[in-house]
């Protein structure tokens, strides 16, 4: 738009069951096919190969399950919700689409915004720690000794170098419920925890070399900014 | 191990799960026929076969059938299933290959029997016909390879001659009627005697051999019967054909909507075996090819549709359909894609027409460097057309350009390979002249294919050179065309087409080795970093086979070879009579535009088009 505002309809879909196999790229293919097929007024890049704008947030990794999964599909002029909802819905079976929302915005990226994410996920500590093997008290005290700490030391690699960083203050929100911890991790380009890294500040108070996980799901995402978390008492 | 820990552990596990937009669902209880469509390479390779594509919808449009696909898993997922007590499974329901009524494999390349040798296997089904149970799946197949069926034929119960869209329903009809699964050895043998009357219908095991100068060929059956006739869908407009296409997730080789607009070439090309075992050519109307477009594209979202054909700018109304397609979907954004262009009819507007969204590549198919050997292989194109066309497309805007050239053709000199380069440098001259400053841009893509030869084709007798030949060849090709920023030369491997060569021209004995190079790891052979030459050298030498002597020998003239009774419609007279043309430098013309040559075809078709254009 030439004043500089943008509309959007973010869809709200599952990534969930087999499809958690799919790739970044392997969705975003099927998201455009999904748009074409549904005929709305989707905006067109410019340039010798003009593609439909549609953006995502930070993808999952392979393997990774979510349930309130966003796309965004930036339109020609906004039109009723329900409208595109119909239109969108029977090209999305498989992705289980819930709502589409029409979002104005200024900026270049809708989800550039987005500030918290929020995990569910079961760790796997090896096998001398198989998950049966570690019972919920010393998860959980390991996950209020983390919740406690000032700085969790995680060395993360680019392409083109390693550095270490503090990714304690973007842990908002850190539980133990049986097998299964529940975290709430900054996303901006600024505050960006990945579940990943807090399983290796977890393996390393535990005392375990492996910190893979068996599910991990990505429960929401929001536009909300929390205050940066600081050590916390009573995890 | 069960399917999800396994799905964590592999590479690309987004060939496994299935789950496509227009994915076929049905209840397996409530059909009487459960189809495994089999693919003998991985899923990106198998997905864009647009046959399999038309297969699966003709199945499933059948309401007593559920059609569900298979592919080759990759060499990692392969690995991790056989160290399993998994079975291979449907993309659809992921039910056992084992638990199928019926399985048919596609024989698209040589190079990919093994790979249904592992399909069965890693499927819980017994790899030859005569070892299997009553109630095992029947095991067939079909496609282009099958105009030999020897080597195969011990793995298939049915081998399926030519077209399929007809004959298909004529083996379900049949299935329909049986009590399925067979329960007794007896049943099997009844269904497949039935199966043996269907016309296009090999039953291997129903035809007796006899050993003759080194083969095994067909000998004479007690009813007398001579051949298999190949099935020939005469009314393509009418055939079915998928209106809305699976679409898979990931990127697959052709990863676009195809439309087939014509079946079939008569140029008559004498290495190529497709312009011999299609005939005639048919062609579907564009009206036809409108309809089917606009409900391709609606259905799939696709953003590209290519228009598959043996040569497409052979279509009668080529431009009229271009111009439709482009008036149709054109305001969608989608591409019209031309996948190669023959020399003598590149027309620049048509040219520019498909490419009027995305400017990709063009293609071209010289096959020869000089016009001596273009004569000798029937390639009708002059070094003008070449030029022309290239000039054309250039001053259009084009800048990269794919040209086919093959190597090793019947007797080839070094002055021939020699003048593939001097080609391809006047073509590059063309083009610097032509872009001026802006030369940089241009590239050539040279795609240097060997020679091999192939079952009723011209050259079906003739010796495949050495790969030591072949190697000497391409150095002297490298050698000639020098070192240019803009040429880029890919050369297919030798071993490679010295075990296509034999697979292709082999008889029954073949099987073994086929099976011996399996057992040796040999799965996903047309994957050059998977084909290692010393297991085929050595399954072939474990059944007294020189794998080089055979490729490189020539077959007497008056030999019975083991696929004489597979008619494919072109005769052996009219084969013998193009190779004497070939070896004169004498030209075939295409029978569309002049007479009929009188190929055998007549035999097989109620009218011949050729005939008919006349």
């Amino acid at each position: 738009m030439s004043d500089g505002t943008h509309y959007y309809a973010i869809v709200k879909y599952a990534k969930a069951g087999l499809l958690r196999y799919l790739g970044h790229l392997d969705i975003a293919r099927a998201f455009d096919r999904a748009v074409r097929r549904a005929q709305i007024g989707v905006r067109y890049s410019e340039g010798f190969s003009p593609r439909a704008r549609i953006s995502f947030p930070p993808p999952l990794p392979l393997g990774a399950e979510g349930t309130q999964e966003l796309c965004a599909i930036e339109l020609v002029r906004p039109e009723p919700a329900e409208q595109l909802f119909r239109a969108l819905a029977p090209q999305l079976v498989k992705f289980a689409p819930a709502e589409v929302r029409v979002k104005r915005g200024t900026k270049r990226s809708p989800f550039a915004d987005l500030q918290v994410a929020c995990y569910d996920v079961m760790p796997d500590f090896g096998d001398k720690l198989a998950t049966e093997d570690v019972p919920t008290e010393r998860l959980q005290r390991a996950v209020a000794d983390f919740m406690a700490q000032q700085e969790i030391i995680i060395q993360r690699n680019t392409k083109r170098r390693a550095t270490m960083i503090n990714v304690r203050p973007y842990v908002y929100r850190l539980h133990a419920e049986a097998d299964t911890l529940t975290m709430c991790l900054g996303m901006t380009q600024e505050t960006l925890v990945k579940p990943e890294e807090v399983l290796r500040g977890l393996a390393e108070i535990l005392g375990v070399a492996s910190s893979g996980w068996q599910r991990l799901i990505r429960t929401g995402m929001y536009f909300e900014a929390p205050q940066p978390s600081g050590p916390q008492q009573n995890a | 191990m069960n399917t999800d820990d396994l799905l964590d552990e592999v590479d690309g596990p987004a060939r496994y799960i299935g789950c496509e937009h227009n994915i076929v669902e049905k209840s397996p209880d409530t059909v009487a026929i459960r189809f495994a469509l089999c693919y003998p390479d991985v899923y990106e390779v198998g997905t864009s076969h647009v046959g399999s594509q038309i297969l699966y919808h003709i199945l499933n449009n059948r309401d007593d059938t559920y059609c569900e696909r298979f592919f080759h898993p990759w060499v990692d997922a392969a690995a991790l299933l056989r160290g399993s007590d998994m079975l291979l499974g449907s993309l659809e329901t992921h039910t056992p290959l084992s638990r199928f009524h019926i399985a048919g494999f596609t024989l698209q390349h040589e190079l990919n029997y093994p790979a249904v040798l592992s399909m069965l296997q890693l499927g819980g089904v017994r790899l030859r016909a005569s070892e299997r149970l009553p109630h095992e799946p029947l095991v067939i197949a079909g496609g282009p390879c099958a105009v030999n069926p020897e080597p195969m034929a011990p793995f298939f119960d049915a081998i399926v001659i030519g077209d399929g869209e007809e004959v298909l329903h004529e083996i379900m009809d049949l299935l329909g009627q049986s009590h399925l699964p067979f329960d007794a050895p007896a049943d099997r043998a009844q269904f497949l005697s039935a199966l043996d009357n269907i016309n296009g219908v090999y039953v291997p095991s129903l035809w007796p051999l006899a050993s003759t100068a080194g083969y095994l060929v067909a000998a004479p059956r007690a009813d007398g019967r001579p051949t298999v006739r190949r099935r020939i869908v005469e009314d393509l407009d009418a055939a079915e054909f998928p209106s809305a296409p699976i679409v898979p997730y990931r990127e697959t080789v052709h990863d676009r909507a195809q439309l087939e607009i014509s079946r079939g070439c008569t140029h008559g090309c004498r290495f190529c075996q497709a312009g011999m075992t299609y005939r005639p050519t048919r062609e579907r109307s564009v009206e036809t090819l409108r309809q089917q477009a606009g409900d391709i594209i609606a259905s799939t979202g696709y953003d590209e549709i290519s228009l598959t054909s043996l040569s497409c700018t052979d279509y009668t109304r080529i431009e009229e359909l271009m111009e439709f397609l482009h008036g149709d979907l054109g305001d969608q954004r989608v591409a019209v894609g031309l996948p190669s262009i023959r020399v003598d009819a590149f027309d620049v507007a048509l040219a520019q027409r498909a490419q009027r969204i995305k400017k990709s590549g063009l293609t071209f198919a010289p096959e020869a460097g000089s016009p001596q050997m273009r004569d000798r292989i029937n390639k009708n194109v002059t070094e003008d057309d070449l030029t022309g066309a290239v000039t054309a497309a250039l001053e259009a805007g084009w800048h990269r350009i794919k040209l086919y050239f093959m190597i090793g053709l019947p007797e080839e000199t070094d002055e021939d390979v020699a003048a593939i380069a001097d080609t391809v440098k006047r073509l590059l001259e063309i083009g610097r002249r032509c872009l001026g400053r802006k030369s940089g841009k241009l590239q050539f893509n040279l795609s240097v294919a060997l020679f091999i030869p192939k079952p009723h084709t011209p050259f079906q007798w003739v010796a495949q050179d050495t790969a030591a030949e072949f190697q000497r060849k391409r150095a002297l090709l490298q050698d000639h065309l020098g070192s240019h920023k803009q040429i880029r030369l890919r050369c297919h491997d030798p071993q490679q087409a010295v075990v296509e060569a034999f697979l292709s021209r082999a008889d029954r004995t073949a099987a073994d080795v086929i099976q011996a190079a399996y057992r040796a790891g040999a799965i996903l052979d047309p994957w050059n970093e998977h084909f290692d030459f010393t297991r085929w050298q050595a399954a072939a030498a474990q059944h007294g086979i020189d794998l080089h002597q055979r490729a490189a020998a020539a077959i007497p003239l008056d030999a019975q070879l083991p696929w004489d009774h597979i008619d494919v419609g072109v005769s052996r007279d009219f084969l013998l009579e193009e190779l004497e043309k070939s070896r004169a430098g004498i030209l075939t013309p295409d029978c569309r535009l002049s007479a009929c040559h009188s190929c055998g075809l007549q035999r097989l078709v109620t009218e011949c088009p050729a005939g008919a254009a006349r």
